[in-house]
């Protein structure tokens, strides 16, 4: 089972965290900083999978993947394939360039729901929903599309009347 | 519009932050405070935007519980777009302890319910986030009922949160089996691929309650076309061919298909795993998959190379002999710069070397050591460490050989190893007596070295130094060059060392310099005299003239012990300026006796002291026997059936400590000093016929039902082999079926319900197994006493989902959804209400009621949170 997938760049700033256990923030900042710790020292020419006792309370592993500026990093218990997540993350940041059109941090960044919506395509509770990165994409389209017609349905009803939104705001001036 | 035309868009904070690189914190304070106050605005677009920066700066580390209720809020609104911000926000933000979650349930059941596809697959999502008991509670009915959707993704999804839910629920486990089992015939293949996913978790888990549905997951293993399920369903494999050896047999025709066609490495290293974790016995597709498993290795990429050791690894521990051919590719590995891969491939060295090629392997280790950085190095001597050490040194022939290593590795720059050398060079030089020369000899480089006792400053190299400085004093005998050990025991340099080596180091001298004295003084023995002469004209230049005359010999004598005194005396002083209180004791206890000797002038006197210190610091420190404690006579009078207390065998810490004591006694049986621990060690060791004739019996009694439930599972013949391996499975085994009907707190039941004796007697059988699952059990307990405020229990979900359900067991509210549910049209749009899913009678209201529904949740929220607790209760309790 997947217990989480995160985002962090070079510097150990984290850009998408997504945790399929509860943990109180300190323990997610906690596995967030351990996580780095562990991959950053790691040159590029190594094995994408680290081993270590302590990590996000034993029993775990980790895969990551450095893309550019970006680790990608899954850590999942030991019954999990390794390769298999490996492939996973690629399938990921594959997803990612189709919808980003060459995805780069700052695409992340900005637009962290988007990102983030279409792990959950991928990923559900730590499980593995979906692999094919052609069909996450239409999976994510469609909530999209249907996320707009409805935007777009309830302006057209309000377009008339008033949109009863309070107006002031302690701010405003 | 007013508030979000002035409001920073997320994309506004982010991008200020990125212009306020400098003083990022008050930037961050400052839109904290923006966002406090746009959360309590009445805009739901503001309040979301709010929230999703709020989100944003949770990731980055804020705290954002105390928004939880804006949280729940925004998760509440019907567009789409806003609901998702919600929902990501509490999937990141909520767990156990978030009080809001009562808010949500009828909010989650409403998208489940619901006809919009997005909706649904949202709401799945959520609930798969941040589910809890209760949440489990109230919604599984829903989700099982998602279960026979007509849409395949939302069935496939629906699989996958249900396991999510059983984690949280687990008697949900056994009433949802069936239908989730079903869809292992769905039309759709992604479907089915979920749902052995889901299958694979729960078999990995607890796999002897699974074993009757192999021949099921053998059917989709040969007709998987899906990577990704085939490598699932071997994973399942994995973890039943080890309870079940017939399967092997089954299995492995279509692993070797697989194996012979895959292209994919995943694949094939999958089949690899589940041939080691179960299947090592068939020697045939042993065969090929260590041929497979030799090309990852030797492969250049990285991964492939890690993984092959890590496989290799877990043939090491099943079947060493077989793959000794890669001894040598692991020992070539250990140059190789990625630690992951060489932490790997040291335990494949360590589990594959024998008493043959010890020498040689230890030697290749250690070539490593100079040019590896500190963390590799001291891993490279913990392994050597273990290696040699292990079984009682079993693999060394030659002691003196290691004595030197263990020497070589004291002087490791920076090892942490220092406990474990000191206590190896002490335990050899005590245990045998024929080392305890070379013992002395190989300290001896450490003990005049300069540069060791500069790094025992720091680090753990002190504790060798202090074993040195033991073992020199403690064999004193040995030692060829006492003037050099002398001043090596006193050079400066050790002033730095911690207190207790120095006390040690001055116990060194006191006992060197006795036993030098004894001898010189004592020897009316020829041989002896030559000896001492041989001693002594090491350090006493000139000796040989004096030899001749034998009132002059014994002056010289004199003179040798004097002047070995002096400087003694000269250097001893040092000391006396440090706080340790034994340090100075030591000091002055030395000085005390080198004063006595001073004041003499008679070698008569000199002879009669020393003879009698030497009595006293001669008497050699032995090692005991670990059986030795069978070897003392019961006394008579002693009383052990009648329990001292009645209590004490219920108390789970007095055996503990019972057993604590019995290995003191075991391993100092010289020293029992507390009766009770005698008593208790007796108690535990000598168990009456009666006891253990009853144990046995509930023992068989239990096993046997075992065998009949599961009696398919077993070869017709109890073979020994058998018999033998089944044991180690009969305590968890016997304990789940003998606590089948409470499916909740399993473990804890069972270790209260099990007779007093009965207990006693396993542990005593096991002893070494029994009490460390117990005590991890607590742990657990514990752990999630804190963590959580719903206390579930680990082993829960080990039940067996196969038998038949129970009365009261049914998934209720599931009948409230029409068969006709997968007709997406017509679906029912009732109201929920808040009863629990046990209740028959939900009602279904008109579909205008929906609209009002918020309100009304929010009218609910007091009479809910006024029955939850009752209705959380009974659930319990049933």
């Amino acid at each position: 089972m997947i217990r989480c997938f995160l985002v962090i760049n070079n510097f150990g700033k984290p850009r998408l965290i997504k945790f399929y256990e509860r943990l109180s923030n300190e323990e997610r900042q906690k596995a967030i900083e351990d996580a780095y710790r562990l991959v950053s020292k790691r040159l590029d020419d190594l094995c994408n999978f680290v081993e270590d006792d302590n990590l996000f309370g034993g029993d775990s592993q980790l895969i990551y993947r450095h893309f550019a500026t970006l680790y990608f990093i899954v850590i999942c218990d030991k019954a999990e394939s390794e390769l298999g997540i490996l492939d996973l993350i690629q399938v990921y940041v594959e997803t990612l360039d189709k919808s980003f059109e060459n995805v780069c941090e700052l695409d992340i960044i900005f637009n962290q729901q988007k990102a983030g919506l279409i792990l959950d395509q991928m990923i559900t509770g730590g499980l593995v929903l979906e692999t094919n990165s052609q069909e996450i994409v239409t999976k994510y389209k469609e909530l999209e599309r249907s996320m707009k017609q409805q935007e777009k349905e309830s302006s057209n009803k309000n377009a008339g009347g008033t949109t009863g939104s309070y107006n002031k705001s302690p701010r405003a001036f | 519009m007013g508030i979000s035309l002035f409001q920073k868009s997320l994309r506004d904070m982010i991008s200020g932050m990125r212009s306020n690189r400098n003083n990022e914190e008050k930037y961050i304070q400052k839109s904290m405070e923006d966002i406090k106050k746009e959360l309590k605005s009445t805009d739901m677009k503001v309040k979301t935007v709010a929230l999703q920066k709020l989100t944003y700066l949770n990731m980055l580390g804020f705290d954002m519980s105390w928004a939880a209720f804006h949280v729940v809020e925004v998760m509440s609104t019907p567009k789409l777009l806003h609901k998702v911000v919600g929902y990501q926000a509490a999937a990141q933000s909520f767990n156990e302890g978030t009080d809001v979650m009562l808010l949500i349930t009828n909010l989650l059941k409403k998208d489940l319910i619901s006809t919009n596809p997005t909706e649904r697959s949202i709401g799945l999502d959520c609930l798969s986030n941040i589910v809890t008991l209760d949440l489990a509670r109230d919604l599984i009915a829903d989700v099982y009922g998602l279960l026979s959707s007509s849409s395949a993704p939302c069935r496939k999804r629906s699989a996958l949160v249900l396991y999510c839910c059983f984690l949280k629920y687990p008697d949900a486990l056994r009433p949802c089996f069936k239908g989730l089992v079903e869809h292992l015939d769905d039309h759709e293949q992604s479907v089915v691929c979920s749902v052995v996913s889901v299958l694979c978790e729960l078999v990995i888990k607890h796999p002897h309650n699974y074993l009757e549905m192999a021949p099921l997951f053998y059917r989709l293993l040969l007709n998987s076309t899906n990577n990704w399920m085939t490598m699932k369903l071997l994973k399942i494999f994995g973890a039943l061919t080890p309870l079940e050896p017939r399967l092997t047999k089954k299995i492995v025709e279509p692993l070797k298909n697989i194996m012979s066609s895959t292209m994919a490495k995943s694949l094939l290293f999958d089949c690899i795993t589940t041939v080691c974790s179960g299947m090592t016995s068939n020697e045939e597709i042993v065969e090929m998959a260590l041929g497979h498993l030799k090309d990852f290795v030797l492969d250049s990429d990285p991964n492939l190379k890690y993984l092959g050791f890590k496989a290799l690894e877990q043939f090491v521990k099943h079947i060493p002999e077989t793959v000794l051919r890669f001894g040598n590719a692991a020992l070539m590995c250990l140059s190789t710069a990625d630690p992951t891969i060489r932490s790997s491939a040291l335990r494949v060295i360590s589990g594959l070397v024998s008493k043959k090629d010890l020498k040689e392997v230890i030697v290749r280790v250690l070539e490593h050591i100079p040019s590896a950085d500190t963390a590799y190095r001291n891993e490279l001597s913990e392994v050597v460490l273990s290696i040699c050490c292990r079984d009682k040194y079993s693999l060394v022939s030659d002691f003196s050989w290691y004595l030197n290593i263990l020497v070589e590795l004291a002087r490791v720059p920076g090892s942490v190893h220092g406990k474990t050398i000191a206590f190896q060079i002490t335990d050899i030089a005590c245990r045998v007596e024929a080392m305890r020369d070379d013992a002395v000899q190989a300290v001896r480089s450490l003990l005049i070295d300069p540069f060791v006792v500069e790094m025992g400053k720091s680090g753990s190299i002190g504790e060798v130094l202090k074993a040195t400085a033991w073992i020199t004093g403690e064999y004193a005998s040995f030692v060829e060059h006492p003037k050099e050990t002398i001043e090596a025991l006193l050079q400066p340099g050790i002033l730095k060392l911690p207190c207790s080596v120095q006390a040690m180091y001055i116990q060194a001298i006191l006992k060197v310099f006795v036993h030098i004295t004894n001898d010189l003084v004592c020897d009316d023995d020829a041989d002896e005299a030559s000896q001492s002469e041989k001693d002594g004209s090491t350090w006493v230049e000139g000796e040989d003239d004096a030899e001749e005359d034998n009132g002059d010999e014994e002056l010289d004598k004199l003179g040798v012990v004097n002047e070995l005194s002096d400087l003694i005396l000269a250097h001893v002083d040092q000391y006396s300026d440090t706080p340790d209180p034994e340090v100075v004791e030591r000091m002055s206890q030395l000085k005390a006796v080198l004063d006595l000797q001073k004041g003499m002038d008679d070698i008569k006197d000199v002879k009669d002291l020393f003879s009698k210190l030497h009595g006293i610091i001669s008497e050699e420190l032995q090692p005991i026997s670990g059986k030795a404690q069978k070897k003392v006579p019961l006394p008579e009078d002693l009383q052990v059936i009648d329990p001292i207390m009645e209590e004490f065998f219920d108390e789970e810490f007095d055996l503990q400590q019972a057993e604590e004591d019995v290995e003191v006694a075991d391993n100092q049986a010289a020293s029992v000093t507390s009766s009770r621990g005698m008593d208790a060690a007796q108690a535990l060791t000598e168990a009456t016929e009666e006891q253990k004739k009853f144990a046995d019996e509930t023992a068989k009694n239990q096993l046997k039902q075992h065998r009949e439930k599961h009696g398919v599972f077993y070869l017709s013949s109890d073979d020994k082999q058998g018999a033998g391996d089944m044991g180690e499975d009969d305590g968890g085994e016997v304990e789940n079926v003998s606590v089948q009907e409470p499916p909740v707190d399993v473990s804890e039941d069972s270790a209260t319900k099990v007779d007093a004796l009965t207990s006693y007697r396993r542990k005593k059988k096991k002893k070494k197994k029994q009490p460390t699952d117990l005590v991890v059990k607590q742990d657990e307990d514990v752990n999630e006493g804190v963590d959580s405020p719903v206390k579930i229990n680990k082993n829960a979900l080990d039940v067996n989902p196969l038998a038949p359900l129970e009365d009261g067991e049914e998934l209720p509210s599931v009948e409230a959804y029409p068969t006709s549910y997968s007709n997406e049209g017509d679906m029912p749009t009732y109201e929920t209400s808040y009863e629990p899913v046990h209740s028959q009678n939900t009602e279904a209201p008109p579909a205008e009621k929906q609209k009002h529904k918020s309100r009304r949740r929010r009218k609910h929220k007091s009479r809910k949170e006024k029955e939850g607790a009752p209705q959380e209760a009974t659930a319990a309790e049933t």
